[in-house]
Parts: structure tokens; C-alpha cells; sequence
């Protein structure tokens, strides 16, 4: 890269032109006292625009140099076009590391768009240096966090939100993404239930032909979420089973039936005795547990006892058809 | 527009000079063709690169002819598949294809006399082999393009015991009108309400087409099969289906029903991700409440299946009781609740259902 030494005035370094400000750039304080003890040894690199100038690298050096009093930077003006400065950047911030995920996202659509570098070379080159997979459905996530508001930007960013919430956030219809930002801030999923979620709210939607807003602002719903006598996980899954049971009503029903038979029975507390899952099965499993032949023999009479017993003969009827 | 026009056939070096493959490359005579050695690795780099608009012909070295795999915990119903053609260009949202194929070609196996030696070798006098081509491709809708009939039905004249059934979504029959082999051949439809043709089997034909298409294959002295498979529980699902087999009743007399099975929507997790990611105006999904079954697939919950395979027996064998009506993928434990019975104990279904005696030897021998 070709470059002119200058000793250029704050004044005409452009802070406020971020176009090559990828990630982040604290002022921290080892990069201050560097600068109170040795001054600016390593000179910014920059851009000329017009009469200005705008930063390249040293968006952290320049905002601490403003901090200390100084009126005067080295810098280093690059002779480059716009797609070779941004390339540059791209490579220190990856160098760095000092980006995240939204960082990435602007990044791909500035060199897809302003760089106009094709999606393969995108997919092949950029997306494994950003440590993501080389495919395209993943480009097609990134490059959709760009429709996401800066104050939802914002928020996920405060909530230091996963980055692979944030991509299933991003495919979301964006006239529900408000609501459901506020559940992954608000209740802190995992991903396996912040996907069963988003899958229950879009079947009960599609089936009862309502928006899944309208889900969400049922009465049952926001008494679960407005519960303050639960902490996020109690809410996440109380949410969670109201949600499941309202897309699978006759499954909980049954299911609930059948724990109310096995309850009845008042088994043994040494005995276990589970129904095929989901009834998909016509034999039923008993576990026992104990430490001797006595044991064994008080648990096989209390078994043969509950074999006598009505509830039991209900249960069996429930498993067979239910 | 064509229903299949690849831009690219690919040959393995090995079938160029078979005499199938020579006649397909005349039907595709403008479409460019590269001979590549191995099909196989070949298929692993297409998948997102060329879709269905690739043609792969091969001539296949395992078995074509195989017993249809069934499922874990299932009934089988001892149909036996030929995997000729992979790939459909129909598409139809529930479709396992998605999920089974992943490239998304269409493949052939020129090698058509292998066909014969593996009849040959798997049929016998004492089993009625039921075969189809459609379990991995729908058996006619390629027809009009790659014409295989012409390359079968000949040939199945020397074939004893055995039935082919060719099953499909389309109506193109006239390649099976022009040979005698209505002894032989049974032609099979799936069968939906017409608008779960029109929203989630793109391409087909319409119900009505279909239907159609029966009535002369059954004029010209063959039987059909219909399969209504998968059921959908979409809202008002008893009515829309009462109206599909009255139709039946209206159009096929149905001592002309060689067989026809009942089957739920079901599918693997990965498929229905697939179905929520590729087709994201279908609702199938939403319907009904599916739970996971022993074979990883989800079904409807089994109350609901039950209910609902009575309902469609109870309708078709009030069409005409003598139909051998059997449930596709489903458990003795749901057999004997719609039907009362195994389906070795039902009159119409008994030679079904009894097992290849090569089978039972096979699992003596490997005792």
C-alpha cells in the first residue's frame, strides 16, 4: 500500500465518517497510558475526502489523543480507491477480532454492495475469515440483520444476546420481531427452545389464522410473562408448555390423563411405571427398585395388589385406545 | 413449459455405449452432455449448483430391484421397489424426496436388462411380487420425456408372478396404452382433495385429470390402484375427502381397484424443517398434532390417526367392501384398532400381507 507520512490537525481528521469503522474501538486504558507515556508512535492510517480526511485505522489511538489534549496526529494517508481502504479495514478488524456479529452483517453488505464482490467470493473468502461457515443460506442470514432497527441493534447488543439468536431473530417476520426480541431478552432461551418457540407461535398462527402478536397478547400469555413472582427460566417454561398446549391440546390432555391414572395408583415409591411415550406403543415398563428378596417380595405384592386395582384397568384401556 | 428440461446431462463413462442411454441422449439431443467417471462423487458436489436441471445417467452396479424398507415398528405390506429413476420434477411440499435425495438431479439407470436378470432372480411361483417404480420417483411423470415404458413394459411379458405398479401424480398413460400388458401392469394415482393438490403438489395434475386418466387406463381393460397418501388433516378434512371418494364411486367401479392404501402425513424432523424453510406459504405442518413414533417420524397422535383412518375406510369400503383397502407405514397396534385385526386376517389382504417364503428363509439362514 502506498503511503504519504503527515503530520495532519485533529481538526481535519473526520471522526464522525465511520464508513471504515468495523467492530468496536474502545478508548481502554492501556491505549491511553501507552499514548501519556509515549506518545503516538504508530501514525493513523487514513483516507484523504476532499478536504478532510477519514480514518482507516486508529479510531481508538485518535479518540484518546482527543482525550489527552492533542492538537496534531502522524498519520499515514493511504493512496488507495475506496474498495482497497475498505478491504484494508476489513483485514485489521479481522486481525483484531474487535467486531461483532452486526459488524460482520454491515461488512458483507458493504462489499457485496459498495464493493461489488460477487456472493461466491463472499461465501468462499470473507465468511470463513469471520469464522462463519462458507455457505450461502448463512450469507442470506447475515446480510438480513441489515433490516434489523439500530434500537434493536441496540438492545441485543446491551443483552449481549447470542449470535445464533440473533440470526433466527433476523428471519423473523420483521412485524413481529419487536415482540419476539423482547421474549429473547426478557426470558433468555437457548437456542433448541428459542427455536421450539418461534415453531409453536408460527404453527398456532398458521392454524388459527391469527398473527402470532395476537398470540402473544393473550390474556394467559402475558399473565405467564408479567408473573413477578417467577424468575426468567420459571417464565420460560411456563411459556414454553402454555404454548405447546395450546398447538397440541388433545396430546396434553391425554397425557395429562394418564399421569392423573399413574398417580392414582399410588405405587410403591420404589416403582416407576411408564406408559409407551406418546402412547406410540401398547406395552407399558415398570422399574423397581430394592435392596433384598423381602423387598422384592413387599414390592410384588403391593404390584399384584394394583393389578386388582379399577384405575389400573383404566390406565391399560387409556394406553390401548386412548 | 417443459415439466423437465435439464441444461446438463451427465454420463457415467460406463452406460454410454447401453442402448437406453443412447436413445435418451437422441430425446435430449440439445442438451449438452458431459461423460464423467463416477456418478456417485459427481452427485455429492451438485446439489446447490444445478437443482433438477441435471440428467445423470448411470448404469447402476448394486441392486435396482429391492423389498421397499418399511419403517421400524411398522406393518410391511411386502412391496418390492425398482429405483429405475431418482428424482421427480414434481413438487409436492410433504414430498420425503426432499429429504432422501439430496442432490437434486434426475438420475436414470440405462442398465434396463439388469431390471429383467433381477426379476428373473427374485420372483417365484409360490409369492405374488407387487413391484413399483414409484417409490423414489413418481413412476409417469418423466414419461413424455425419457420414455422408459418403451424400455420396460416389452420385456415384462416373460416375467411370471409378478405385478408392476406404476405410481404417479401425472396422467401421462398413453406410453402404457400402446402394449398389451394390462395383466401385468396396475396403475396407481395418488389421491387429494383438490386443493391440497393445487397448494402443496405443485406441477401435478389435477385431481380431476387424474381420475380421468383411470377411468381409461380401467377401459382399456387394466386395473388401478389409488393411494390416499399422506391424509392431511387440513380444516373441514372429512368433507373435502368424502367428496374425493364419492368421486371415486362416481368414476371408478371399484372391482377395477386392484388395491389402495391410507396413509397420514408424516414426516422426519429434518423434514419438516425443510417444509417450514422451502415452502413457507404451506400450513401442512400446522395442522393436527404430530408426536415423535418409534421410527423417528412424526405422525399425527395416534387418537387423532386412528379416527381418521376409520373415517376414510369406512367411506371407501362403503364405495364397494370388496376393495383391499391397507394403511401405509402403520403399527399392528393401529391396524387392529381400525380394522379389528391383523391384515393376515382379512380376507382381502391376507396375500398381501404374507411375507416373500424367500424372506423367511433368508432370516433362517441368518439364524
Amino acid at each position: 500500500m502506498k503511503t504519504i507520512l503527515k503530520t495532519l490537525s485533529i481538526k481535519a481528521i473526520d471522526r464522525t465518517d465511520e464508513y471504515f469503522c468495523i467492530g468496536s474501538f474502545p478508548c481502554d486504558e492501556i491505549v491511553q497510558r501507552d499514548l501519556d507515556q509515549w506518545g503516538m508512535l504508530e501514525p493513523l492510517i487514513v483516507q484523504q475526502r476532499g478536504e478532510l480526511y477519514r480514518i482507516l485505522d486508529g479510531f481508538d489511538r485518535f479518540d484518546c489523543a482527543v482525550r489527552k489534549g492533542m492538537t496534531e496526529l502522524p498519520c499515514a494517508v493511504a493512496e488507495l480507491d475506496d474498495i482497497s481502504c475498505y478491504r484494508f479495514a476489513l483485514d485489521k478488524a479481522i486481525q483484531r477480532q474487535s467486531y461483532d456479529i452486526f459488524d460482520v452483517s454491515t461488512s458483507l453488505r458493504v462489499l457485496a454492495e459498495d464493493c461489488s464482490i460477487s456472493r461466491n467470493k463472499i461465501i468462499e473468502k470473507y465468511l470463513p475469515l469471520f469464522g462463519f461457515g462458507a455457505h450461502e443460506k448463512i450469507l442470506n442470514k447475515l446480510l438480513l440483520l441489515n433490516e434489523l432497527e439500530d434500537e434493536q441493534i441496540s438492545l441485543l447488543r446491551q443483552n449481549s444476546v447470542d449470535a445464533d439468536k440473533i440470526l433466527l431473530l433476523s428471519e423473523v417476520d420483521p412485524s413481529i420481531r419487536p415482540a419476539v426480541l423482547t421474549l429473547i431478552v426478557q426470558l433468555r432461551p437457548g437456542i433448541n427452545k428459542c427455536r421450539q418457540i418461534l415453531e409453536l407461535l408460527d404453527e398456532i398462527s398458521r392454524r388459527e389464522q391469527i398473527t402470532i402478536a395476537d398470540v402473544l397478547v393473550d390474556d394467559s400469555i402475558q399473565k405467564i410473562l408479567d408473573d413477578e413472582t417467577c424468575n426468567a427460566g420459571q417464565k420460560l417454561n411456563r411459556f414454553r408448555d402454555a404454548l405447546y398446549e395450546r398447538r397440541n391440546p388433545t396430546v396434553v390432555r391425554t397425557m395429562e390423563l394418564v399421569d392423573k391414572k399413574i398417580r392414582q395408583l399410588k405405587l410403591d415409591k420404589r416403582v416407576k411405571l411408564f406408559v409407551p411415550q406418546y402412547l406410540e406403543g401398547k406395552q407399558l415398563r415398570l422399574e423397581a427398585t430394592f435392596e433384598d428378596a423381602a423387598g422384592l417380595k413387599e414390592i410384588a405384592r403391593n404390584l399384584l395388589e394394583t393389578a386388582g386395582h379399577t384405575t389400573f384397568g383404566e390406565l391399560i384401556d387409556i394406553v390401548k385406545e386412548p | 413449459m417443459a415439466l423437465f428440461e435439464p441444461v446438463q446431462i451427465l454420463v457415467e463413462r460406463s452406460a454410454v455405449d447401453l442402448p437406453y442411454t443412447q436413445k435418451l441422449l437422441r430425446y435430449f439431443s440439445c442438451t449438452p452432455v458431459q461423460v464423467i467417471d463416477e456418478i456417485h462423487q459427481t452427485k455429492k458436489t451438485l446439489h446447490d449448483y444445478f437443482s433438477k436441471n441435471v440428467l445423470l445417467i448411470t448404469d447402476y452396479k448394486g441392486d435396482i430391484i429391492k423389498r421397499c424398507p418399511g419403517t421400524r415398528d411398522m406393518l410391511c405390506c411386502n412391496y418390492y421397489v425398482a429405483n429405475i429413476i431418482n428424482g421427480c420434477p414434481f413438487y409436492c411440499t410433504y414430498c420425503i424426496l426432499h429429504d432422501y435425495i439430496n442432490c437434486g438431479s434426475v438420475m436414470i439407470c440405462a442398465n434396463i436388462p439388469k431390471v429383467f436378470e433381477e426379476l428373473k432372480a427374485k420372483t417365484r411361483d409360490d409369492f405374488l411380487m407387487r413391484l413399483g417404480t414409484g417409490e423414489l420417483a413418481d413412476s409417469l411423470a418423466l414419461e413424455p420425456y425419457v420414455h422408459l415404458n418403451d424400455e420396460l413394459l416389452p420385456g415384462l411379458k416373460k416375467c411370471k408372478n409378478m405385478v408392476l405398479e406404476l405410481k404417479t401424480k401425472s396422467a401421462f398413460i398413453d406410453s402404457i396404452l400402446k402394449y398389451d400388458v394390462a395383466d401385468q401392469v396396475v396403475v396407481g394415482w395418488s389421491v387429494n382433495p383438490q386443493c391440497i393438490v393445487d397448494r402443496d403438489e405443485y406441477k401435478s395434475a389435477s385431481l380431476d385429470e387424474r381420475l380421468a386418466a383411470a377411468r381409461t387406463m380401467i377401459e382399456h381393460g387394466y386395473r388401478v390402484t389409488f393411494h390416499f397418501d399422506p391424509v392431511i388433516l387440513i380444516p373441514g378434512w372429512q368433507e373435502q375427502y368424502r367428496a374425493v371418494i364419492r368421486k371415486l364411486r362416481d368414476t371408478i367401479p371399484g372391482d377395477r381397484v386392484a388395491w389402495l392404501s391410507i396413509g397420514g402425513l408424516r414426516f422426519t424432523p429434518s423434514l419438516k424443517k425443510l417444509i417450514q424453510d422451502k415452502f413457507k406459504k404451506s400450513n401442512i405442518v400446522s395442522y393436527g398434532e404430530f408426536v415423535p413414533c418409534p421410527d423417528g417420524k412424526l405422525r399425527y397422535f395416534r387418537p387423532t390417526r386412528v379416527a381418521m383412518y376409520r373415517f376414510m375406510v369406512e367411506e371407501i369400503l362403503a364405495w364397494n367392501r370388496s376393495i383391499p383397502v391397507y394403511l401405509c407405514m402403520e403399527s399392528e397396534q393401529v391396524w387392529r384398532q381400525v380394522f379389528g385385526c391383523h391384515p393376515l386376517e382379512r380376507d382381502t389382504l391376507s396375500h398381501v400381507y404374507a411375507p416373500n417364503p424367500d424372506w423367511e428363509e433368508d432370516e433362517e439362514r441368518a439364524i
